[in-house]
């Protein structure tokens, strides 16, 4: 009796939990889709950043993309099927739960029930041993108690393992697959955020603090490394900010604001105008916005004009 | 304690280690296979240089040409170019690399112009960008292919496109055969329309 009621409490325990995380599509209205499925889709051009989190153009027209999806009645799963057809599975922040995608969620809990029950089985058979053998447990005391104590150690190592287990699975799956990622990319954007605002109120110190912050939980966060580096160039370090801005490079050749850093370091501290060519070319190849485009031609043409003059100089007898 | 009893007691926990021996075995080979199958930061640039499209039916265009010379005001279908080969150049006037392969497209599409009806077709998408910046470029620079504005970026989306210029090849059954990253070069597009 006593285990049909515990039976059935977690039954109903884990009813709930299913109901509570049960995905409510239908209920929502199309700008919470729209947000939601923003938050899901990676940006193409963007390093590690769903299309909510960017500003590119090519985020942004995913997020009309999706908005008009919504508005043409078709479901979370088209959606995102659209993105997944085009860009691949990378299309999407969290990875499907199929195929070997599905292997990490369903490992933890078998890893877990498989523990539980070795556990269980342990403990049962020492307490029948207990009802059952009350004189052989006396008359070898030390064999049994030997015995028990190596059961309840193996039960302890199999928990231990199953825990191990179970967050080294989750945080494999947190870097590529795992809802995690969201949380950590939220407070990542956050700390982003923080430093855009203390750069705006010219606390350039402040800002390169919070980006590190960003960078402790994204070593390779385009955004952080790139203005940090420039933060650090307009400080009057241009080689130790070109550091950070060819690790914001490294990170992603397609990052156009750390092609900008780069070319205009090169151009205005390191007086290397090929260099600086060679970004900005890379830099409006990367649709950037409108509103830079003018500014970097202007200083691609400046380059050019710097590149002649020094080619000039370096002739014989010139 | 019998000698019996000692050797059965012996046997069930040599079974029993046994068993959790396996079981740890089991549970650490998922664990290397789960470790294993993650994609590395390579094999997903690898991925996201390829398109998902490749092999698949090109996404429809409907437009009408916003330059190209003679082109300019035509309507273009890419359905009904089944039958040829078709050139889907994503481009803009203030990307300087697709400045630069514009004269590759130009030769490629003067080597087919004898053969307009059949030879390869060309289609230019101009992704965000000023209708009278795309009139004038094609103005300045030639081409006489059709053009069509995209400025919500929702073509350059349903072809998957990532940067400018990017080149998608389709064959004359619809199919996407072909993706090319970056400027394009006249020999590549031969060597692309020829399969």
């Amino acid at each position: 009796m006593k285990r049909l009621v515990w039976l059935f409490l977690a039954v109903v325990v884990g009813l709930c939990v299913v109901v509570a995380s049960w995905p409510t599509e239908n209920g929502s209205d199309s700008a919470a889709r729209v947000s939601a499925l923003s938050h899901q889709i990676r940006c193409p051009t963007c390093a590690g950043l769903s299309v909510a989190e960017s500003e590119a153009p090519m985020a942004v027209s995913s997020r009309a993309e999706i908005a008009t999806q919504v508005k043409a009645g078709r479901s979370d799963e088209q959606i995102r099927e659209f993105f997944v057809s085009r860009y691949g599975d990378s299309a999407l922040v969290t990875a499907k739960k199929e195929g070997a995608g599905l292997l990490p969620w369903l490992l933890v809990p078998l890893v877990v029930l498989i523990a539980g029950l070795i556990v269980f089985a342990t403990v049962r058979k020492w307490r029948t041993q207990r009802e059952v053998e009350p004189q052989t447990r006396k008359s070898a005391p030390q064999f049994n108690a030997s015995k028990n104590q190596q059961r309840v150690t193996w039960a302890l190592l199999l928990g231990l393992m199953a825990v191990v287990v179970s967050v080294g699975v989750v945080s494999s799956t947190t870097d590529s697959t795992g809802g995690s990622q969201t949380d950590r990319a939220n407070r990542v954007a956050a700390f982003l955020e923080t430093a855009g605002n203390q750069t705006a109120a010219n606390k350039p110190a402040d800002a390169v603090r919070t980006y590190d912050k960003a960078l402790a939980l994204d070593p390779s966060n385009t955004t952080a490394l790139a203005y940090k580096g420039w933060l650090i160039r307009l400080a009057g370090l241009p080689d130790e900010g070109l550091i950070w801005i060819d690790r914001a490079i490294e990170a992603d050749a397609n990052y156009p604001d750390a092609r900008f850093f780069k070319g205009f370091t090169m151009l205005r501290d390191k007086n290397n105008p090929t260099e600086a060519i060679t970004q900005f070319d890379a830099f409006l190849a990367l649709n950037p916005p409108p509103g830079m485009t003018e500014a970097v031609k202007a200083a691609r043409a400046e380059a050019v004009t710097m590149q002649q003059g020094n080619q000039a100089a370096a002739k014989p007898g010139s | 304690m019998s000698d019996s009893q000692s050797n059965s007691e012996l046997k069930s926990s040599v079974r029993r280690s046994r068993i959790i021996a396996a079981i740890v075995v089991v549970v650490l080979v998922a664990l290397v296979a789960v470790f294993a199958s993650r994609p590395s930061p390579e094999s997903r640039q690898a991925q996201n240089a390829k398109s998902a499209l490749i092999g698949k039916p090109a996404p429809q265009i409907i437009g009408q040409s916003i330059a190209g010379g003679s082109s300019n005001g035509q309507g273009v279908n890419l359905e009904q170019l089944r039958g040829r080969w078709v050139v889907v150049n994503f481009f803009a006037t203030w990307c300087q690399p697709c400045i630069e392969e514009h004269p590759e497209l130009l030769a490629f599409y003067n080597l087919h112009s004898k053969d307009k009806a059949n030879g390869p077709q060309m289609i230019s998408v101009a992704y965000q960008d000023k209708a009278s910046n795309v009139a004038d470029f094609f103005a300045r620079n030639g081409g006489e292919w059709p053009v069509l504005a995209d400025d919500s970026g929702a073509t350059a989306l349903s072809f998957g496109a990532r940067g400018l210029p990017e080149t998608f090849i389709v064959d004359p059954s619809g199919t996407i055969t072909g993706h090319i990253s970056g400027g394009v070069t006249v020999s590549v597009l031969a060597k692309e329309t020829q399969q």
